[in-house]
């Protein structure tokens, strides 16, 4: 998979470990003085005495990458971060594991905060990416965000 | 004129994920892909052709690449 330069998504779960790599590299940014983290993790639902195993996300990659790039420079006009990161789960997702990571830097706590919340409300609401709830016997429905 | 549609999401449970149809406009698109599938009809869907979201019917062009996009539901 050809990786451009606003690919947000990841094949499978986001490992834990991405996220702590993540942390790290800012070390070397003495401008900072606050993060943002948002996490998804996949959530095992009951629905009709079935519970939800895992999440297959599936997208429409052109246009959600042209649309991440219009919310990444809306919320950089917006907010004077020092840095944005985005990941989002492509495929199947195991319930327990991480599916969406948002990481805002700036050099106070206020402006990460906000614009975390924003990209992750945005995202959810704008992004065409659709979950497939799959159900421990292997039936499935359709997720709708709240 | 020819086009190729992509199907996403739930839509895809009721059409193939790609294939071709012909139709003069995005209206007659959706009208003979709801009478071929009763499950289509009545749904509440985006529609972008060339990768740019429409609210209006627009006129088709040869080639043209229209996704049928039902709510979004990521994160």
């Amino acid at each position: 998979m050809n990786k451009e330069k606003n690919d947000i998504f990841m094949q499978g779960p986001i490992p834990p470990e991405r996220i702590a790599t993540s942390i790290a590299t800012h070390g070397r940014k003495y401008d900072i003085g606050a993060h943002s983290i948002f996490l998804g993790q996949i959530r095992a639902d009951q629905v009709d005495g079935k519970t939800v195993r895992a999440i297959d996300y599936s997208v429409n990659r052109e246009l959600a990458l042209s649309k991440m790039a219009e919310i990444r420079q809306a919320v950089f006009d917006k907010y004077p971060l020092a840095c944005m990161h985005v990941y989002h789960s492509e495929g199947l997702v195991q319930v327990g594991e991480i599916c969406f990571f948002v990481f805002t830097s700036s050099a106070h706590r206020r402006v990460a905060i906000d614009a975390c919340e924003e990209l992750v409300e945005r995202i959810k609401k704008e992004m065409p990416i659709w979950g497939k709830e799959i159900f421990e016997d292997d039936t499935h429905q359709w997720k709708t965000n709240r | 004129m020819r086009v190729q549609v992509k199907a996403f999401g739930a839509l895809t449970d009721i059409l193939e994920k790609e294939f071709y149809m012909t139709a003069v406009d995005t209206e007659e698109l959706l009208t003979v892909l709801s009478h071929q599938h009763v499950a289509l009809a009545h749904r509440k869907l985006l529609i972008a052709v060339n990768n740019r979201i429409i609210n209006d019917p627009v006129v088709l062009q040869e080639n043209d690449i229209v996704a049928l996009m039902p709510p979004y539901s990521g994160g």
